[in-house]
């Protein structure tokens, strides 16, 4: 099985609004986006964080049944991978495609989490087991594999900022052992105070922010393909993040000299500076950013590079299939 | 490097077992579970660690948790900040680590954890802080760092000395059978030769509230295929696995403590916690499973069920069951120790794993408890009083909210 694997799709969900394009203006513009104010508990200060638009049409994917209760972390992740997966769907529906589903989270279905929780302490002979079932992890990926009528692999991987890539490793795996024929690889966050506050412990004055991002990876030829994905530099024994993040990049013989984001970078114009810290889905809006830029013909080959919160680092390369070079 | 991977020549490799350690609601270690589950004892009790009054249901699997955990390279600052759950993890994963004879070194050991939970007693106790005047932020970074799934994988790494990439699938109660059989595909493949895996969760307040509000608990006592059953009882645990590939083990000279052959994994997409009342996907991943294995459903000589005591779960695993097994299933020896130590949720895949290869290797089969009248729609056998059986092959089922359905196969 050939271990040539091409970027299908990508789709995106981000403060810049519902899409890759507004993703791709947004960080054209190079200016931080506008924050919002989300109330905090009874008696506390509001959280400023980056929330996605509301739709100026509201998505036909949301009709369906298994959306109905669902929250926003599910409704980006179906947006982005419907984005991704463009004109596949039909035939991923009629069942002539093995999708794969891989979906990253952080903070996850933190909404659900907290409100159910709070009836709990409340009293929990009341509290509503419509809340319960939307607070697993994989809540939205399986409400995508529901919404594609998808019976394939379908995975939740927990983690940091780096879970993505991670997906992403898990796809071409399952890619090049042809257990599946496309696989979408996405992460998903949502905004909530309880994370905004978590997050000011940790990095004070980073706005948090909600969405998600998707890749369609597959094997036929498309303009952009995976080149490389790093081994994961965990923080272990002391290791620095930054000094992890030098370590996974460094593991390619070859620099992605044309186009090199990284998840450290808070230069005005990056992908943090002007969406926001998105957690799992901020990792999957690098690699969209990335792509999309190869897709324009902006660069020839582009380097992703995410030194997580809590967990490891870990780097990524992709590449024109027309720029001959190849590590 | 992740991908691409050069050491994947697409031969296919043997898995052994080579060391298991696990911790459930009926002791620490094999010796115990093998007593207990031949024996067919019951673990499941009043609640005591968090406050229950005030629901339906009031017992579960609940741990006793050693005064001590074993010796690492944990530091004892560091020991006395984990959860309960990192704690259950660690304990098992000990256990493993020393049966298998593994050492600290250098090498690129993978690991890959299943948990639906993690450290959520952290979570927990930090969404009270955070909600309570006068509002505090102490202790808060701490429940922060701790709660996360990947803080729980890299103490491991600092407890065992090792380093590695990091899988942690949460795929709600089948996340620990997807560790094991991620971990399994990694071998196989070539990928790795040796790989940490297991599955794990500890009891917490809004899990227990949470299958409490859907009535999913049993307010009597659980009996899996029975045809008055009323609901699961939930439990607590971990099981770890130290895997190894053929060549690896026979490098070290490593018992083998059993072979997993097969893996299915399938999505049931009809419900996000109900399954397809005719459990087509629990047979789609039992199928998968065996045709992995090169084997028929005959050749099963045990099955450990999902058998979660729901009407729901039961009676589309029970239709599963019959259909996959045919004409065979009459003579199909099958059981659910959930009656006995309850759902541990993202632990119980790999610590039902290790029930069947502890039946494997003793060649006995793990009785259930409570069941007095079985269900008609149940055309097998269940296991309902301590047996000895000669068999070289054990199914386990392990399905999750969200339609994770996942089945693994272990030869003796």
């Amino acid at each position: 099985m050939s271990c040539r694997l091409h970027i299908r799709g990508i789709g995106a969900v981000s403060p810049a609004g519902w899409g890759v394009e507004a993703l791709d203006l947004a960080l054209a513009a190079q200016t931080a986006l506008a924050t919002q104010e989300l109330p905090g508990p009874v008696g506390q200060h509001p959280f400023r964080v980056r929330r996605v638009p509301v739709p100026a049409r509201r998505p036909a994917f949301l009709t369906h049944a298994r959306l109905r209760r669902s929250s926003a972390v599910s409704h980006f992740a179906v947006a982005a991978a419907l984005e991704a997966l463009g004109s596949e769907c039909e035939r991923v529906q009629k069942g002539d495609v093995r999708l794969g589903i891989v979906c990253s989270v952080m903070t996850g279905g933190v909404n659900y989490s907290r409100r159910f929780y709070r009836e709990v302490l409340e009293n929990p002979a009341t509290a509503s087991p419509l809340l319960f079932p939307e607070t697993v992890f994989n809540a939205p990926a399986s409400h995508l594999a529901a919404v594609l009528g998808c019976p394939g692999r379908n995975y939740t991987l927990m983690g940091d900022q780096t879970a993505f890539i991670e997906g992403l490793a898990l796809g071409a795996v399952w890619l090049v052992q042809n257990e599946v024929d496309l696989c979408l690889v996405v992460a998903t966050e949502e905004a909530d105070w309880l994370t905004a506050e978590a997050l000011g412990l940790f990095e004070p004055g980073r706005v948090p922010a909600e969405g998600a991002g998707a890749l369609c990876l597959g094997r036929a030829p498309e303009t952009v393909e995976l080149i490389a994905i790093s081994e994961p530099v965990p923080y272990v024994r002391g290791i620095s993040s930054n000094a992890a993040a030098v370590a996974a990049r460094q593991q390619f013989p070859t620099a992605a000299d044309d186009l090199e984001l990284g998840s450290t970078d808070q230069t005005p114009g990056s992908v943090n500076h002007v969406l926001g810290e998105g957690f799992a889905a901020g990792g999957a809006w690098h690699c969209v950013a990335a792509v999309q830029a190869l897709r324009a013909g902006r660069a020839r080959r582009a380097g992703v590079t995410l030194a997580g919160s809590n967990h490891q680092a870990i780097a990524t390369q992709f590449q024109r299939t027309d720029f001959p070079l190849r590590p | 490097m992740l991908f691409p991977r050069p050491s994947a020549t697409g031969a296919s490799h043997r898995v052994f077992i080579t060391g298991a350690g696990l911790i459930t609601a009926l002791g620490t270690g094999w010796k115990v579970h093998d007593e207990g589950f031949r024996s067919g004892r019951r673990a499941i009790r009043p609640v005591r660690h968090f406050d229950v009054s005030r629901q339906r249901t009031q017992t579960a699997g609940e741990v006793d948790l050693p005064a001590q955990l074993p010796t690492t390279l944990l530091p004892p600052q560091h020991e006395r900040r984990l959860d309960r759950a990192a704690r259950l993890l660690l304990v098992a994963a000990h256990e493993a680590w020393h049966q298998a004879g593994w050492t600290r070194g250098p090498e690129n050991l993978p690991v890959v954890l299943g948990t639906t939970s993690a450290g959520m007693t952290l979570g927990e106790a930090y969404f009270r802080q955070a909600i309570t005047p006068p509002f505090r932020r102490s202790g808060q970074a701490h429940r922060i760092r701790h709660y996360q799934a990947q803080r729980q994988a890299l103490d491991l790494m600092d407890a065992f000395g090792f380093q590695g990439p990091t899988t942690i699938i949460a795929n709600a109660c089948a996340s620990g059978a997807n560790a094991i059989g991620h971990a399994f595909e990694l071998i196989r493949s070539g990928r790795a030769h040796r790989v940490l895996a297991g599955g794990y969760d500890g009891l917490c307040q809004l899990v227990f509230a949470g299958f409490d509000s859907l009535q999913a608990l049993s307010p009597t006592t659980c009996r899996p295929f029975g045809v008055d059953r009323d609901g699961l009882a939930l439990g607590e645990g971990a099981a770890v696995f130290c895997l190894e590939s053929e060549t690896s083990a026979r490098q070290r000279q490593a018992e083998r403590l059993g072979e997993v052959v097969g893996y299915g994994v399938v999505t049931d997409v009809h419900h996000l916690t109900q399954p397809q009342p005719e459990g087509l996907a629990a047979l789609a991943a039992m199928k998968a499973a065996c045709t992995q294995a090169g084997i028929t459903a005959g050749q099963i000589g045990y099955l450990n069920a999902h058998g979660t005591g729901t009407v729901h779960n039961d009676r589309a695993e029970a239709a599963a069951i019959n259909q996959w097994a045919g004409s065979t299933a009459p003579a199909l020896r099958v059981s659910s120790t959930k009656s006995s130590i309850g759902h541990l949720l993202g632990a119980a895949g790999a610590v039902e794993v290790l029930v069947c290869l502890l039946a494997l290797r003793g060649q006995w089969l793990p009785p259930e408890n409570g069941v007095t009248h079985l269900d008609s729609l149940c055309r097998f056998p269940v296991v309902t009083a301590p047996q000895e059986h000669a068999f070289d092959f054990a199914l386990t089922n392990s399905f999750g909210f969200g339609g994770a359905n996942a089945s693994l196969i272990l030869r003796r």
